[in-house]
């Protein structure tokens, strides 16, 4: 990389440090990093000063609606700044950029924190805003992390389900979902079985499935390096809701006639689920000739998925797999400063009137002006 | 004209003894046909009709894929010798294979067919196999044919085969030298996907 | 690696010397000299035959794994045999093991002069390595590429859909285009789906054949549009029209629809 990133430094310093809040879902995230002067590398890694997370955790069986998530965000955003400046041990003025998620996600949550962003700013004396897109922060934070340098990347989330490959300075989407996301799909499950959602109904489901052992058949739909999940989640679900509605539907397995638990029925839709996302990142490596992926978001945590990952990637010459875990994996705002600050080393930075929210925004659509490889 | 021996370059543990016979008496045919259903350890052989044959490579796509399932033991059919019937069939129903491609009393040529395990062969095993059909066919060496191209494609039917293997709406050249090889491809696709 | 999976698939077809052509992520495509059942068989090509064959993936369950290899495996020859009963150009099926994952098909195409195989791709990048601008655009170049646009019209007045359409996948066999690789095809009516067929290839033909790319891509169309004209009481005018329309849509936007995050 020949990018000079050291031409916004503020004269004397040897470093940059930078603050990135988000709020695209139900997670509300603030971090702080540090970039030395010159080129990132395994020499000159990123600093994390402080990575503090809030969830909003709703009861068993429900989700978190925009409105309430926002409020919660609104409620504790100053709190955890307050935090996050602490551990990092800054004050707001050695800040060079504040960077916010500026899309894709929920609406009023993005709002609810680009308002904490634009405050600050003023606040502290005319410090820059940075809008980041939140899949980019996943991406350019796990590659960070660790080191892969130009991985196909598996993005799964609550709100995404992507298979990206970095070609001519953006990330181009090779394969996604055709309808809802996987964190979506698994969530709603979790709800429909009441499963809670304390830590996180996916992280449940993910328990409950290393439980089960029998498969039940499920409709398998990829579609070229596409996938659709809507219908296997409609499946399961009436089949859940026969189970353990009032009609106490006893199914039980075909070959060895054993009843079917709701861990069997966890375990079957990670299986089939998993199956798929792997099929397409395979179909992406094969596709730009690649032999490293990059799993991120907070799907990207389970370790069944991982694991299958490898044993994929284990029939490919000299495949690699990278993932991080779950202070990077789960939105955070540590990813948001990291992104931002290459975005503000690179000269991009946004004018109040330019910090509108967009619940779409797309990965390709933003340029990736600190690479050039 | 006597008998054929064909093996299979990934199965050598195995020789087929074939031989193609005409003008073999419908009583005769009766006899074997009830001869068959009894069991009867002297028949045990393939028996085809040629109605529905268009050439060698649709029968002999049939054998080899019967062996590999007999060898992987995922035949449908209880016998070899009914599974090599059941997969020249488009239709995904024994009995109704058996009625087309089996022995049929108003088709007077026959083709019979055994798979023979390479360790059981002995210098004149063909040759036995030879003389027990004639015997049981009541037919003599004279009306032995050779199997071929040539000789499959004057006895098929190919309006019954057409109709049988729903060949009809296909696109065939205006060149009717390229019948037989397009027939023989139609043939095989539509066995190939019996039932899926 | 692939080591592994040559040794899997000698282990289910023994005595059968095979060559690996290509490995994609699904599916390993061999060649061999030796036909399963029969030295002359009605082919093409004899003494040359493809094996496509898609491996057991370790990382799946099972069961899912072999519901998928049997299935992909069937919907591969069904989509060939239709091909073969319509008449359009493609590898004949010589025998399937749908649970194996193993189609035996038949072998397309010759060596050009450099001994690389006749796929529209090698083909105009041997002339356009070796010959002259006019030759790279002369009469024969044009046929062939109309003659390519004709095949995909065909295929998709049948509402098939390739799905994969590359300059790699077009086999030329003398001088006559043959479709292969339905790995990925599907049956659509929709003309927003034949237009992304037509998108696909488009784009592969300009990154693959930059310099020439707007005159083929033009030449390709001119096929695709005549043979729907031929069809023209079918419908086919009409369908024309509407996939044209979709694949400028398409060109737009990318073969992405916007969708929310």
């Amino acid at each position: 990389m020949t990018v000079d990133l050291d031409k916004y430094a503020k004269p004397g310093k040897d470093h940059y440090i930078a603050l990135g809040l988000e709020g695209s879902a139900n997670k509300l995230g603030v971090g702080v990093i540090r970039h030395n002067l010159g080129q990132l590398s395994s020499n000159n890694r990123a600093q994390v000063l402080s990575n503090v997370r809030d969830t909003y955790i709703t009861p068993p069986g429900e989700g978190f609606l925009p409105r309430d998530t926002a409020r919660h965000h609104r409620n504790w955003v100053v709190r955890i700044i307050k935090r996050a400046l602490i551990d990092a041990k800054i004050k707001g003025t050695d800040i060079d950029c504040i960077c916010f998620t500026q899309g894709p996600g929920m609406g009023a949550p993005l709002q609810s924190v680009v308002i904490a962003a634009r405050t600050l700013a003023q606040l502290w004396g005319d410090i820059p805003l940075v809008g980041v897109n939140h899949c980019i922060g996943h991406i350019e934070m796990g590659r960070e992390i660790t080191g892969a340098d130009n991985p196909v990347v598996l993005y799964v989330s609550g709100g995404n389900t992507q298979v990206i490959a970095y070609s001519k300075q953006r990330y181009r989407i090779f394969g996604e979902t055709l309808d809802i996301a996987i964190g979506n799909c698994l969530d709603r499950f979790a709800r429909t079985l009441k499963i809670p959602n304390e830590p996180a109904p996916g992280y449940n489901i993910e328990q409950m499935a290393k439980k089960g052992k029998h498969l039940i058949n499920l409709p398998y739909t990829v579609k070229g390096m596409d996938l659709s999940m809507s219908g296997i989640l409609g499946y399961i679900d009436q089949l859940a809701k026969e189970m353990f509605g009032k009609q106490a539907k006893k199914v039980v397995d075909e070959t060895t006639g054993e009843p079917i638990t709701a861990e069997d029925l966890c375990f079957s839709l990670q299986e089939i689920l998993f199956s798929m996302l792997v099929e397409i990142t395979e179909r992406a490596l094969a596709h730009v000739n690649s032999n490293q992926v990059l799993i991120v978001g907070g799907v990207g945590s389970n370790e069944r998925l991982q694991e299958m990952m490898k044993l994929m990637i284990q029939d490919r010459k000299n495949g690699q797999i990278y993932a991080t875990d779950e202070r990077f994996c789960i939105d955070n705002g540590i990813m948001i400063a990291h992104a931002g600050l290459l975005s503000y080393r690179t000269g991009q930075t946004n004018d109040i009137k330019d910090t509108v929210c967009t619940q779409r925004f797309r990965t390709d659509e933003v340029f990736i002006k600190w690479r050039d490889d | 004209m006597g008998y054929a021996v064909k093996s299979f370059a990934q199965f050598p543990q195995f020789q087929v003894f074939i031989a193609l016979f005409a003008d073999v008496r419908s009583e005769t045919l009766s006899t074997v046909k009830s001869e068959l259903v009894g069991a009867n350890k002297q028949y045990d052989y393939c028996f085809l009709n040629t109605n529905h044959l268009v050439s060698v490579e649709q029968l002999y796509s049939s054998i080899y894929r019967s062996i590999s399932n007999f060898v992987n033991e995922t035949m449908r059919a209880k016998t070899l010798n009914t599974e090599i019937i059941f997969n020249l069939a488009p239709i995904n129903n024994i009995m109704d294979a058996l009625k087309r491609f089996g022995v049929d009393e108003s088709c007077n040529n026959v083709i019979v067919i055994k798979v023979i395990n390479s360790h059981d062969v002995v210098d004149n095993t063909f040759d036995n196999e030879f003389t027990n059909l004639l015997s049981l066919l009541e037919v003599s060496e004279s009306s032995s044919i050779e199997l071929s191209d040539n000789i499959l494609f004057s006895l098929v039917n190919i309006p019954k085969l057409k109709k049988l293997f729903k060949l009809n709406d296909a696109n065939y050249s205006n060149d009717t030298s390229h019948l037989q090889a397009e027939l023989t491809r139609l043939t095989i696709g539509a066995a190939l996907l019996r039932g899926c | 690696m692939t080591d592994r999976l040559v040794s899997q698939i000698q282990n289910h077809l023994p005595n059968i010397p095979v060559q690996v052509v290509s490995q994609g992520a699904e599916a390993l495509v061999f060649q061999t000299s030796v036909h399963p059942y029969i030295d002359k068989p009605y082919l093409k090509n004899q003494g040359k035959y493809i094996i496509k064959y898609r491996p057991s993936k370790p990382y799946r369950h099972p069961t899912i794994d072999a519901s998928i290899t049997k299935n992909r495996t069937i919907g591969e020859v069904k989509f060939m045999n239709k091909l073969t009963k319509l008449g359009i150009n493609a590898p004949s099926v010589i025998s399937a093991d749908y649970n194996r994952g193993i189609i035996w098909m038949e072998f397309l195409g010759t060596e050009l002069t450099n001994g690389d195989i006749s796929s529209l791709k090698n083909w105009l990048w041997y002339l356009e390595k070796n010959e002259s601008k006019e030759k790279c655009l002369n009469d024969q170049v044009q046929s062939v590429c109309r003659k390519v646009g004709k095949l995909i019209g065909k295929l998709h007045l049948n509402d098939m859909i390739h799905g994969d359409l590359t300059s790699s996948n077009i086999i030329l066999e003398d001088f006559e285009p043959a479709l292969i690789d339905f790995g990925l095809s599907s049956y659509s009516g929709l003309s927003e789906d034949k237009a992304v067929d037509l998108y696909v290839l488009e784009r592969a033909i300009l990154s693959t054949h930059s310099v020439f790319s707007d005159h083929y891509n033009q030449w390709l169309l001119e096929g695709y549009e005549e043979i729907h004209k031929e069809f023209s009481k079918q419908g086919g005018t009409k369908k024309y029209v509407e996939t044209y329309r979709k694949l400028e849509d398409v060109r737009l936007r990318g073969r992405k629809r916007s969708m929310l995050g």
